[in-house]
């Protein structure tokens, strides 16, 4: 590959320093010998590092741009490791006790030297690391990278995705303001509307001493023994197993070798070229590598830069936010989940909170899980191609589409008593509720016919008017997509019946606590 | 490599900015808000002592008082609290009024107590703004100095008698002339038609409708303006049927007002706060007042009259005055100077004992929001005897005999 480009007017003036400086008797009595740009030592820069040796010594050129990855995956990790050391040195002064938590954190803000830009740091890093691990996602799927061989390294990212949203969440308490432990009263109340095993959900067996959510919080209340566990969570168990999978994680990038590969010239392509063809008919474009040093870290490098230039430069401006002290007897109006989880509060608009707390969120986490298996079109890997793969973009942007869109409503357009609220209004907490007087519900047969109809209709239709699709997915294939494409839909679904219709629950069995 | 001039930019720009965000993290570690003014403390003590200071290091002041659960840096920028030379420095240099040993911080040894006890504010921050108080989210700003008075009753029981507190006094006689405690209830004492006064001060922020006041967000601002105009703050909604405020516009003074406004302060620093506890040893405890001792039946009565707060609708000696919206016979609460010629003495006992329910003027506006309470079960047959004498009392002795009123 061209490796010497025409060097740029500030380079030509720092040259001649450079050569100056390294031809000094200074320097060359203390660096006796210089490191020479030899391909060896390239390869040895990587080989005999034990922390970049997660890298392979060559890369394919496709690998190199911004527009492959968006350098999301390795950001993601910078970030985990910028949370891990302002995390650390936010331990130095942090107790995990009802007595100091919000009182350490005063103290981090005005007294530890750089405790503002520490906390600040690791909170927006934080939120960051959560926005990059959803877009890595999003990005791993556009290139096809989870098909054959990298179908469980999908599912360790899954895993991944989960413990993320995890830290953070645990995270989230800690502050111990009024922020805190409503956000974590919502997301705990969902787990105790766990079917059978929440207190609070239908079918329940057992009562709120032993339930998911005490599980949770050590306790029936949002209290000291959350905190602890919260916090232990936070700093010990959650960073643990994140190791753990992230090595997993990169071992089997390594293995299956990463997946960008070149896409055939644009007079190629013009003619109707497919990568893979292409591929078979120049076999040696796939063997044509670089070095990773410098011309992946290089660029790894930047990113990693800018991205700390920008997190820096926020944290300055700006103050992660400290509410007043932790009060269970004042509920803040309205009390949100953290945003990543505030769609699946907007959810509760339209599901009761066992659909929308639990069984929603299991199947996104089993559905993504599933796509890898589900999906029979070998092709694409390593190149964003639409064309080929329509179905499977296709869907996957409605999730992300459905995904992000709640959570902006939830965020920015849900007030005081849940009441919609345009992004510019002011909040007012005197407006009168909006009626709920002419919501009704289906009687429990018709909406057991509705919903019965659109599965049957969801399962048959697609498979008598697109055959070829049936066929290439095979009938086990078909029945897992199209359940979690119908799971999807349901969603869109439900918002219309409710808000045209006056539709709420389709299906009412109150003294089970079970309504759909 | 297409882009490396564009990656060699973005690379240099990046780093010499975040290099630079390190200069400007390092520089506010240096030199903070507070260092500021402790360099010019110093100066100030060199200029008028010719001296230079006792002990002169720069560093954060802090009385840390884990038993009140505060940490008060005041002192940090406040150096000069303690030092008597300082009484004509500037602001925020100056003395704390009343040094002496016999004076106030003679009886406060703020080493002890801190600061934020009395002033409140943001004890543990080290910036002006914050420190006072003035962050959002935090639900204690520092006092205005008129109101300071008021976080006397966090120790003392009895603060009727403590030089300084001459502000409270005044607003427990407002209290008791205006008959407050004729419509709120205070600690439990008093009567349902409008809010409990003991926590009114120590409710949440979030829980004052601010709408309709005009100055700061706060707790005390809504309390001053709510004195000044209660129709105003708290106003008809007739979108969720609520009624405007009964509560009458007393004209009071600004002098008054603040006098008011110290007086609710107080009624929660006595009760406390749960976050910022008063340790034991600290607390001053009142004596029990002595049996009053009256010079006549009359002055009993009017005593009765005074501790039941009929004042609140009927007005001070029964004067009237007080709006009752939409009551017959006027639409204002009757006035009970010609009491003793529209009711006998037993007639009058009756009505007092079980009460009576206004009529509307008209029948399609809500009832009247004020109503004569059945005193039965609060009255003893002696406080009821002394409260006639004087009721029977209020009629000028100069009017003109007229026929019975009904």
């Amino acid at each position: 590959m061209a490796d010497a480009p025409k060097p740029m007017k500030f380079e030509e003036r720092l040259a001649p320093v450079a050569r100056a400086i390294r031809t000094s008797q200074i320097w060359k009595s203390i660096f006796r010998h210089g490191y020479q740009d030899t391909p060896r030592n390239r390869s040895l820069m990587i080989l005999s590092n034990v922390f970049f040796h997660i890298h392979a010594v060559k890369v394919r050129p496709a690998a190199l741009p911004f527009r492959y990855t968006w350098r999301m995956g390795e950001l993601s990790f910078y970030l985990f490791l910028v949370l891990t050391v302002t995390g650390i040195l936010l331990m130095f002064y942090y107790r995990p006790t009802v007595e100091h938590a919000y009182w350490d954190m005063k103290d981090l803000a005005y007294v530890v030297p750089f405790g503002r830009l520490l906390r600040n740091m690791h909170r927006w890093s934080a939120h960051v690391m959560v926005l990059f691990v959803m877009f890595h996602m999003i990005s791993v799927f556009y290139r096809s990278a989870y098909k054959p061989p990298r179908e469980y390294n999908w599912v360790i990212g899954v895993i991944l995705l989960l413990i993320t949203f995890l830290l953070s969440f645990t995270g989230y308490l800690l502050p111990w303001d009024q922020l805190a432990i409503w956000a974590v009263t919502v997301g705990t109340n969902m787990a105790a509307n766990t079917p059978i095993l929440g207190s609070e959900g239908p079918l329940a067996i057992v009562g709120p001493d032993m339930d998911a959510r005490f599980v949770l919080l050590g306790s029936k209340i949002v209290g000291q023994a959350g905190l602890l566990r919260f916090y232990v969570l936070h700093c010990v168990l959650l960073p643990v197993a994140f190791l753990m999978f992230i090595a997993v994680h990169f071992w089997r990038i390594r293995k299956d070798d990463f997946s960008a590969v070149p896409v055939p010239p644009k007079e190629e392509r013009a003619k109707g070229v497919q990568p893979e063809e292409w591929h078979k008919q120049h076999p040696e474009v796939l063997q044509e590598k670089v070095f990773t040093w410098p011309h992946l870290v290089s660029r790894q490098f930047v990113s990693a830069v800018v991205l700390t230039m920008v997190l820096v430069g926020w944290s300055l401006l700006a103050n992660a936010p400290l509410e007043e002290l932790a009060n269970p007897n004042l509920t803040p109006n309205p009390s949100k989940a953290p945003w990543y989880f505030v769609g699946l509060q907007e959810l509760l608009v339209y599901f009761d909170p066992w659909i929308a707390g639990v069984v929603f969120p299991t199947l996104i986490i089993m559905g993504l899980m599933a796509i890898p298996y589900v999906d029979p079109n070998p092709r694409g890997v390593g190149y964003y191609n639409f064309r080929e793969r329509r179905f499977a973009v296709s869907m996957f942007t409605v999730g992300v589409v459905l995904w992000f869109g709640l959570i902006f409503i939830g965020y920015y357009m849900r007030g005081p008593g849940w009441e919609l609220y345009m992004p510019w209004e002011a909040w007012n907490h005197h407006r009168p509720p909006s009626s709920t007087a002419g919501l009704r519900n289906t009687p429990n047969w018709f909406g057991f016919l509705l919903l019965a109809g659109y599965g049957a209709l969801g399962m048959g239709l697609p498979k008598l008017l697109f055959k070829d699709f049936y066929k290439k997915l095979g009938p086990v294939r078909y029945g897992v997509v199209m359940f979690f494409v119908l799971a999807m839909f349901f969603v869109p679904v439900k918002v219309i019946l409710r808000n045209f219709f006056d539709i709420k629950y389709l299906i009412s069995l109150p003294a089970w606590s079970l309504n759909i | 490599m297409r882009n490396r001039s564009i990656w060699n930019l973005l690379f240099l720009i990046s780093a010499g900015v975040l290099a630079g965000f390190f200069l400007v993290s390092g520089w506010q570690e240096i030199n903070p808000e507070w260092r500021g003014y402790q360099v010019q403390y110093f100066r100030q003590v060199r200029q008028i002592t010719g001296q230079p200071a006792a002990d002169p290091g720069i560093a954060i002041r802090q009385i840390h008082l884990p038993e009140f659960n505060r940490t008060d840096r005041c002192v940090t920028c406040h150096m000069g609290i303690d030092n008597p030379r300082m009484k004509e420095a500037p602001q925020p240099f100056t003395t704390h009024p009343d040094l002496g040993i016999d004076g106030f911080l003679g009886a406060h040894d703020f080493t002890q107590i801190g600061c934020t006890v009395c002033h409140q504010g943001q004890g543990q921050a080290t910036t002006v703004e914050a420190g006072h108080g003035h962050e959002k989210h935090w639900e204690y700003p520092m006092l205005p100095p008129g109101l300071t008075v008021a976080n006397c009753a966090s120790c003392h029981g009895d603060v009727a008698t403590l030089p300084g507190a001459e502000m409270l006094v005044r607003g427990r006689e407002l209290f008791e002339e205006k008959g407050c405690i004729g419509c709120h209830s205070l600690n439990g004492w008093g009567n349902p038609i409008a809010p409990e006064l003991a926590d009114t001060a120590g409710k949440n922020v979030h829980q004052f409708d601010f709408r309709h006041v005009e100055g700061e967000h706060t707790v005390v601002d809504w309390i001053v303006e709510h004195f000044k105009d209660p129709q105003k703050v708290t106003p008809a909604d007739p979108a969720l049927g609520v009624p405007e405020s009964s509560m009458p516009d007393y004209e009071l003074t600004d002098e008054e007002v603040m006098a008011l406004t110290a007086l609710v302060l107080s009624f929660s620093a006595e009760a406390g706060n749960p976050i910022f506890p008063v340790p034991h040893r600290f607390k001053v405890p009142g004596k029990p007042a002595p049996e009053p001792v009256y010079a006549s039946s009359v002055e009993h009565g009017k005593a009765v009259y005074e501790k039941y707060g009929c004042a609140a609708c009927h007005g001070f000696a029964g004067r009237g005055g007080i709006p009752n919206k939409n009551m017959d016979l006027g639409g204002e609460a009757p006035t009970l100077v010609y009491v003793s010629r529209g009711y006998t003495r037993e007639e009058l006992k009756q009505v007092i004992q079980h009460g009576r329910f206004p009529a509307r003027a008209l029948a399609d506006e809500p009832p009247p929001p004020l109503w004569m309470p059945a005193w039965e079960q609060k009255l003893s047959d002696e406080e009821l005897e002394v409260l006639m004498d004087y009721l029977i009392s209020l009629e000028p002795k100069d009017a003109a005999p007229a026929g019975k009123e009904g």
